[in-house]
């Protein structure tokens, strides 16, 4: 999509967000086509593939036992956003950037704080419990990680099959049960340009964005937020946000049909 | 009959073009995606790499100003400079000539600015189709269309008009389909609708 | 002669229904990754792998540019869900010493003389791994450099060949990689027929080398014929 000097975008963008439009003609407040495959990595115990538009991520879980760590005695989430140098000629390959940390962080917080995740089936023994290894791959990337990220993560721990566990070892040929998962949680991103306020950015809208603020609800209560980026949001903006947020749980939570079980 | 040639795949032409063919001992080898026509014995890149050339005519972009003068983005690979008194603003887009080309630096000539145009990349390789034969497809589009467009060697094409985005489609529908036939008739269609 | 315990082979099939000489199901798609210069996504049995290519780029950092080629960069990289068995998780000697061999066999191909001053870069990700996973990520690459424009010699593609007992067979998935008495992945020009990747471990004598050699040039016609229906595919 970007192929072309970020100076020219930044300044189409602009004039775009002053007339009232966006450049792939959504409304102020739509989200992307949101696509999805239950499932995708066989070999993973639980995985999404999941669109949002043009960026691309797949959710894998693997499950091991271990120690638990620090004082949670109620099995353990590892959280891990990969930004693979394949999805977008800005990542590089190597260490995990800030950016990529800060994903990770921030949607961990959302699944954690949310609470969805039953731990009483995830205690093994004394001092080993099962440890959820959850990992996002970026493979195409079109703007709003964090949004892609929560969903996919959400499905593919609601489809997570829980291996046996055996005299200190994890089998994985044989499943003992599904995980459980109570409740959903989902976030919405917004960024501002100008004065103007964005749904679920593409990568241009977040070249050309001053400010990005990320809601996660479970369509009731804000479970996390996350602001990014060096600019200002008005309370009255927040407000704002939070109202659409709560209002677009409700759209989501139909589109990637979390509700039935 | 034109056929889809690989890599590695055997061609006998008469122009030999050192730049997507490839000599071992006595055979001459495709390097890049191409259109080979055995009767006619040409070969055509369908996929290739720009690489500037002295007195082509580009579209760049301007990024910043420099000491050197302006820094146009041609490509993701490569900037030119452009040395005016005249203020430039980021952002838009220059019509320039390439004038020069010293140890990695591309000095460029302007021939025009194109302030307000709005700007699309194809592959470079599809520009010859865009401009047809005598310029034949390109003055189709803009009466058509109704625009103005100015397109670089480059692959990078600006456009002002009442439907930029019209011609967008039209220009993405050359660089997909410029292999084959038939693709004025598609394209007085969609821009006639 | 058969040191495993798993009995890999059973009135001349495989576990999975092969003959000693067929390859798994693949299937190749060009063009996948929008940001990309080039793309393909392959499956390959049970492999399931993603390869993009960017450049010719700017060389980062700077000083490591040659004024006389292009250089070639590819980094090989599983994802941490792909295995059956555990969480993967940093990279490995041995993801490292796959991405070295893999970049040896792209300097050879590209003709990497017409970008002087500039970077290539292949990625190779491996979303889920059932064996044979290097000869699979360089199919792809093959493919993903011809899409992006970049002008090779040659369509590589790679391909393991293995040993059973005294039974010689190709393009071994996971479990045969595990019980085998010899796995041998290769990475072929088909036009030249020369070698561009060897590796092996276990045990060989020289007629079964040759004989694998034979089994890996005829399963490459059909790998080619993959590569080659995936790009022509896009300009039709």
């Amino acid at each position: 999509m970007k192929d072309l000097a970020d100076e020219y975008y930044i300044r189409k963008i602009e004039s775009f967000v002053s007339e009232n439009k966006r450049i792939d003609g959504r409304a102020q407040f739509d989200f992307r086509e949101i696509k999805y495959k239950l499932d995708y990595i066989r070999n993973a115990e639980g995985s999404c593939y999941l669109e949002l538009g043009n960026t691309k991520v797949i959710a894998g879980i693997k499950i091991e036992a271990e120690e638990p760590l620090e004082s949670s005695e109620e099995g353990n989430l590892i959280t891990n956003v990969e930004l693979l140098p394949l999805a977008s000629s800005e990542y590089e390959a190597g260490p995990p950037t800030p950016e990529a940390i800060e994903l990770s962080r921030v949607i961990d917080r959302a699944i954690r704080s949310a609470k969805i995740i039953d731990s009483s089936n995830l205690l093994l023994e004394d001092n080993k419990v099962y440890s959820l290894y959850a990992d996002i791959d970026v493979i195409n990337f079109d703007g709003n990680i964090f949004d892609a990220g929560v969903m996919a993560l959400l499905l593919a721990l609601k489809n997570t099959r829980i291996p046996k566990y055996e005299n200190g070892e994890i089998i994985r040929n044989e499943i003992v049960g599904k995980l459980n998962i109570k409740g959903n949680v989902l976030s919405t991103t917004f960024v501002k340009i100008n004065k103007t306020l964005l749904l679920d950015p593409n990568a241009l809208e977040e070249l050309a964005a001053s400010t990005r603020l990320t809601i996660a609800t479970d369509g009731d209560r804000i479970r996390a937020m996350q602001k990014g980026l060096s600019g200002s949001l008005t309370i009255r903006e927040i407000e704002n946000m939070i109202d659409i947020s709560l209002e677009k749980y409700k759209d989501l939570s139909k589109i990637i049909d979390i509700n039935k079980d | 009959m034109r056929e889809i040639v690989l890599p590695g795949d055997i061609v006998i032409v008469d122009e030999v073009n050192r730049d997507i063919l490839y000599k071992d001992r006595d055979n001459l080898y495709a390097t890049v995606i191409s259109l080979y026509d055995p009767a006619t014995k040409t070969i055509v890149p369908l996929e290739q790499i720009w690489k500037p050339r002295v007195e082509e005519k580009v579209v760049g972009i301007v990024q910043e100003l420099s000491r050197k003068g302006y820094i146009i983005w041609l490509h993701p690979l490569y900037k030119g400079v452009l040395r005016i008194n005249k203020e430039l603003k980021t952002g838009d887009a220059v019509y320039a000539e390439i004038k020069a080309i010293n140890g990695g630096v591309i000095d460029l000539k302007l021939i025009r600015e194109l302030s307000n145009y709005s700007i699309i990349k194809i592959k470079s390789t599809r520009i010859p189709r865009v401009i047809g034969k005598n310029s034949s497809m390109i003055n189709q589009i803009k009466e058509l269309s109704k625009s103005d467009i100015v397109v670089g060697m480059n692959g990078v094409i600006a456009v002002r008009g009442p439907n930029t985005e019209k011609v967008f489609s039209v220009l993405r529908l050359i660089e997909k389909e410029a292999h084959k036939t038939g693709l004025t008739e598609k394209v007085s269609k969609m821009l006639n609708e | 002669m058969h040191n495993g315990s798993v009995e890999l082979l059973k009135d001349g099939l495989r576990l999975d229904g092969r003959k000693p000489d067929e390859l798994r199901e693949i299937s190749i798609k060009a063009g996948v990754i929008d940001n990309a210069d080039g793309s393909a996504y392959l499956e390959w049995g049970n492999n399931r792998v993603l390869a993009a290519v960017y450049g010719p780029k700017e060389v980062i950092p700077k000083h490591d540019s040659d004024p006389n080629k292009a250089i070639v960069k590819a980094l090989y990289t599983m994802s941490p869900f792909s295995s059956l068995e555990g969480h993967g998780r940093t990279t490995s000697r041995r993801a490292v010493e796959i991405s070295k061999v893999t970049k040896e066999v792209f300097e050879n191909v590209i003709l990497t003389n017409k970008f002087p001053e500039t970077e290539i870069d292949i990625y190779i990700q491996i979303l889920q791994a059932d064996g044979g996973t290097r000869a699979a990520g360089i199919t792809a690459a093959a493919v993903a450099l011809a899409n992006a424009g970049i002008p090779m010699k040659d369509l590589v593609y790679g391909v393991s060949a293995g040993k059973v007992g005294d039974t010689v067979i190709i393009d071994l998935n996971m479990l045969e990689d595990n019980y085998s008495d010899a796995d041998m992945p290769v990475v072929v020009s088909p036009r030249s027929k020369e070698i561009l990747l060897l590796q092996m471990d276990g045990n060989l004598t020289k007629e079964e080398f040759k004989k694998a050699i034979d089994m890996i040039l005829d399963a490459g016609k059909i790998i080619s014929k993959k590569q080659r229906e995936a790009l022509i595919e896009l300009y039709k």
